[in-house]
């Protein structure tokens, strides 16, 4: 019984740094219709920048080991990604789509490098371990502290929920979704559509960062590994199922993806002989992909689908 | 119903285009060389064939299209050199040719974008816009993509007028609509004027246009070929036979 609820609490936890994730991207792509696919390294951003001010001093790196509060990390994870937000979003949200596409995932990929390379603060492949998890040091058991942790990804998803629910009814909202229909004629009634694109692409940035930061912090240990552009496409199909566009379906979409990519995960542990488990661990992301691609076909709006008319 | 002139006349200058040279591409100029003023207070139509660059001079009023060479200064500040958006914060409001409407967001959020920054005059310019067109707040909460080609014309308008501008650009406000809401239009183009607005407008119903406009500028391959008051356009046997030739209905080109 309490396998199973510590289970659930796990896989909830773990499902709360998708969910963040996916909100950040709603605002960009479901709202504004950005197609960021760098996701992956705004989330590192945040995952290591959060490791280097709570973490450790390790004694082969130069920099690092602040050993700060968590909450001031996150803060700070918001702040650093958001700020890697505005210096990419200053280069390529002039660009047309599809370069924005490509060049968010090379800039992804670049920092993914950087982290695998530059040792002496990141420890390249040996990554950041033994960071600090908040009250692991109260409790000793690790079920009361994740049963904590689980608490404040509840309070952190229901703040970023309300806040961005407000965002999006606001006049400001409703400029970002005239940019997704038609740039040029919001440009042509007097918007700053550069501006606003920057503004959402700084502020989902930002919330993805927050979700690295407390997956570093949960996980307590974190290398180039984590980074991998499989996370930029689960995020996007987690949006796309929910229902890009609307902020619970973000978050129904990251809670049934990431249910299934975890119970493929434990059928295949128990199909497959382990000779061949990396080889089918291949499976989930087909799985995964036919979700996709069936509701694409049938219900391309999504689980739920963006309400038409948000009043102001 | 043809206003005079002379009240024109003693308007002052708003607008000032200059030797203007613009178009979509630097090497590829479409508007060429036009040079006209635009009074306080006027309705001033732009006639000519289609492609003669209509569209494009108006666009390159509010900043759309790039100005290669010559100027456009407004209540005797350059705007050539400016964003549309800080052209909009001027108080130059634009409506475009086509799909001027977002047809999936509602007909009240499609108002909303065209107010600007002044929130407090908000529900006092929503007002007027829903009394000179009570179609829309019958409609406020259906997409605007399931109008009819008549109230998307309108919702076009009544955004640009949230803007509270003092001059309005319309590209084509009679396109495609049956004669009597065509009439209807021009009547709003004049309650629009009358309310303080000073009006360019880009129109193919020569003869119905320039009988509410107080002035017309015939284009035509990108440059400016008369700029005369409408009484005369409209009494002029040469103008008579290229625009009103065969009805109204006919498009010169
Ligand atoms: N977006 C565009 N990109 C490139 N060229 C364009 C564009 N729009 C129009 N043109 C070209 O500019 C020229 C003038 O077009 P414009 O739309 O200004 O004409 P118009 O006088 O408004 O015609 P109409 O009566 O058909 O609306 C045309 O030769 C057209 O091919
Ligand atoms: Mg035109």
């Amino acid at each position: 019984m309490i396998d199973i609820l510590s289970f659930l609490i796990f896989f909830f936890i773990v499902c709360s740094f998708y969910i963040i994730s996916s909100l950040g991207l709603n605002i960009q792509y479901g709202f504004t219709g950005m197609f960021n696919v760098g996701i992956a390294g705004f989330f590192a951003v945040g995952a290591y920048t959060s490791a280097i001010l709570t973490g450790p001093n390790y004694a082969d790196t130069i920099f690092g080991g602040f050993g700060l509060p968590i909450i001031l990390g996150w803060v700070c994870a918001i702040i650093v990604s958001g700020i890697a937000g505005l210096l990419v979003g200053l280069i390529t949200l002039k660009l047309r789509e599809d370069f924005l596409a490509i060049s968010t995932f090379g800039i992804a990929i670049s920092l993914q490098l950087v982290a695998l390379n530059v040792e002496s603060v990141t420890r390249g492949p040996n990554g950041l371990y033994a960071l600090p998890k908040p009250f692991a040091h109260i409790f000793d058991s690790p079920f009361v502290s994740n049963v904590c942790y689980l608490i404040i990804c509840i309070v952190v998803i229901t703040m970023i929920y309300y806040a961005l629910e407000r965002a999006v009814r606001s006049p400001w909202g409703r400029v970002l979704r005239s940019i997704r229909e038609d740039e040029v004629a919001a440009e042509a009634l007097g918007k700053n559509v550069f501006m606003y694109r920057l503004q959402a692409f700084i502020l989902g940035c930002g919330i993805m960062g927050l979700a690295g930061a407390m997956y570093a912090n949960f996980v307590r240990f974190i290398s180039p590994q984590d980074f991998l552009p499989i996370f930029t496409i689960q995020v996007y199909v987690m949006l796309i199922v929910g229902g890009k566009g609307n902020n619970l379906g973000a978050i129904v979409g990251a809670i049934v993806i990431w249910a299934l990519w975890s119970a493929s995960d434990s059928l295949i542990n128990f199909i497959v002989t382990p000779d061949f488990q990396t080889q089918a661990a291949a499976l989930r992301i087909i799985i995964v992909g036919m979700v996709l691609v069936l509701m694409l076909v049938f219900k391309p709006s999504g689980i739920l689908p963006e309400k038409k008319h948000v009043s102001g | 119903m043809v206003s005079s002139f002379s009240n024109v006349n003693s308007g002052r200058e708003m607008l000032k285009v200059s030797n203007l040279v613009a178009g979509y591409r630097r090497d590829l100029p479409i508007v060429i060389d036009v040079s006209m003023e635009v009074y306080e207070g006027e309705i001033l139509t732009l006639l000519g064939p289609n492609g003669a660059g209509k569209s494009t001079l108006i666009k390159g009023i509010c900043g759309l299209v790039e100005v290669i060479s010559g100027n456009v200064v407004f209540q005797g500040v350059e705007i050539s050199n400016l964003e549309t958006y800080e052209i909009i914060e001027r108080r130059v409001a634009y409506v475009p040719q086509t799909q001027n409407v977002f047809a999936k967001l509602s007909v009240s959020h499609n108002l909303d974008l065209g107010a600007i920054s002044n929130v407090k005059a908000y529900e006092e310019r929503l007002e007027k816009v829903f009394m000179l067109f009570p179609d829309l707040w019958k409609f406020k909460d259906t997409s605007a993509g399931k109008l009819s080609g008549g109230q998307r014309q309108m919702l076009a308008l009544g955004r640009a007028l949230m803007a509270d501008p003092i001059l309005l650009l319309i590209d084509e406000p009679s396109a495609g609509l049956a004669p009597i809401l065509r009439n209807q239009v021009f009547q709003q183009v004049v309650e629009i004027r009358e309310s303080g607005v000073t009006v360019i407008m880009v129109e193919q119903n020569a003869r119905a246009a320039l009988s509410v406009s107080d002035r017309g500028i015939i284009l035509a391959n990108g440059r400016l070929r008369r700029v005369q008051n409408s009484k005369e356009l409209l009494e002029d046997p040469e103008i008579a036979e290229i625009y009103f030739g065969a009805g109204p209905t006919v498009r010169a080109s």
